[in-house]
């Protein structure tokens, strides 16, 4: 049984000149770090800007690219990048200044998803959009690198720059308030 | 410590919507990035070159190097000739005065001068050793490589004693002597005119050596041997250089 090539090695013979691995990783990350740059910058238009923009600094960091770190690391190391910069040029500072509050977190009820959210799967998922949009910018991005990049703690830490501790704590503020806005809206 | 994650969150948040970049986009990047490759393939060949290329460049920077001394070697002079100055700028006229007798005879200036020029540079060397040994011992602060060099004023101090026991010869009227003797000695004149020249200086040359009475005697010789005109040259030459010398009446 042939194994899966990894990002790695694909990114490598990408810069050796192999076209075609680069295909196998573009089609393989392109859903993922779509959505998270769609849900971070808000609208399609600059998603795609966006989006465009961190696959072209793949394309041209392709004859220097070294195995430091994962891949996805590196590649939503740079959309971060790449957000900060539209963040500041859109005059959004919540993501720097953003304090994680307490309060959130005191407020939260433990469990509160009801049983019967869960025989509206698609409603349910819709609020939790709609929830997710209403986040602080890092913490929203610390929830959507786990969903879609399936990033650990370290790797979401690599990626955004941040220690390992500040991630879990923005994980878990981001939880207790998608699941107390979910429990709201029941 | 356990990350924090929420299946059910996780859950539901699979269900919801995903949305996909356009296919616009998606053919925009790609062709980006087949260009990219096609504006500096890197193909297996290429591979190859830039995996040697500094194998290679260090294999002609060796060899580069070392053809260079084989080079430098080869055309530098012998290590003698180097470190000791030429005979001829040592073995100036001076010098010669004070190493030949006064009374020395034609044929062995000759042979002086038909040595070989081997021969010659070593008794050079031999003088400028004496000359840095007894330079040490006269000034030890003074550089020795300066006396490698002759200069004139150390050329006239040599030369006075010369003078001092040669009372008749008046030295101030005299050429110069010539810088270079082993031209003059080694010199094949190709013309008539050429060969005066030379024997004339020649001559000159030989009469710093001769005594005036030597010289008269010569001079007479060649009266008795017949040659009238070689006697008469050869007395213009010495009224020249002796204009003081009172002739002896054989010879007025």
């Amino acid at each position: 049984m042939r194994r899966e090539k990894s990002d790695e090695e694909l990114m490598l013979r990408y810069g050796d000149g192999d076209a075609g691995a680069f295909e196998s990783l573009y089609h393989r990350h392109r859903g993922p770090l779509y959505r998270l740059l769609l849900r971070q910058a808000g609208n399609a238009a600059a998603a795609e800007e966006l989006f465009q923009d961190v696959w072209m600094r793949v394309v041209n960091s392709r004859g220097h690219y070294e195995v430091r770190a994962k891949f996805t690391s590196w590649v939503y190391a740079i959309a971060h990048n790449r957000l900060m910069d539209f963040y500041r040029a859109d005059g959004r500072a919540t993501f720097l200044n953003q304090e994680e509050s307490e309060a959130a977190l005191e407020n939260t009820p433990a469990d509160e998803i009801p049983a019967d959210l869960q025989l509206e799967r698609k409603r349910a998922a819709e609020r939790l959009l709609a929830a997710l949009s209403e986040l602080p910018d890092a913490q929203r991005e610390a929830f959507l690198l786990q969903q879609e990049g399936e990033m650990s703690l370290e790797e979401i830490a690599i990626a955004t720059g941040v220690n390992r501790e500040t991630v879990k704590s923005r994980l878990r503020y981001a939880f207790a308030k998608l699941r107390a806005t979910l429990g709201k809206a029941s | 410590m356990t990350e924090p994650r929420d299946r059910e969150l996780s859950r539901i948040y699979r269900e919801a919507e995903a949305p996909e970049p356009s296919q616009r986009i998606d053919d925009a990047i790609l062709a980006a990035s087949r260009r990219a490759v096609g504006s500096r393939p890197r193909s297996a060949r290429t591979e190859l070159v830039r995996r040697s290329s500094a194998p290679l460049a260090l294999a002609a920077t060796v060899l580069l190097a070392f053809t260079l001394t084989l080079m430098v070697y080869q055309e530098l002079p012998e290590p003698e000739l180097t470190q000791f100055p030429r005979p001829e700028t040592v073995d100036t006229s001076a010098d010669k005065l004070a190493q030949s007798p006064p009374a020395e005879s034609k044929p062995a200036a000759a042979a002086e001068a038909k040595r070989p020029a081997e021969s010659r540079s070593d008794t050079g060397r031999r003088r400028t050793a004496e000359k840095l040994l007894s330079g040490e011992r006269a000034s030890a602060s003074e550089p020795p490589l300066v006396r490698d060099i002759p200069s004139a004023p150390q050329e006239k101090r040599e030369s006075e004693p010369m003078r001092a026991s040669r009372p008749m010869q008046p030295a101030p009227s005299a050429p110069a002597p010539s810088a270079s003797p082993r031209s003059e000695t080694t010199s094949t004149p190709q013309t008539a005119g050429v060969g005066a020249a030379t024997a004339s200086r020649f001559a000159a040359d030989e009469a710093k050596v001769r005594s005036p009475e030597k010289w008269l005697e010569d001079i007479r010789r060649l009266k008795s041997q017949g040659k009238t005109p070689e006697a008469e040259r050869e007395l213009a030459e010495f009224k020249k250089r002796h204009p003081d010398y009172r002739l002896p009446e054989d010879l007025r």
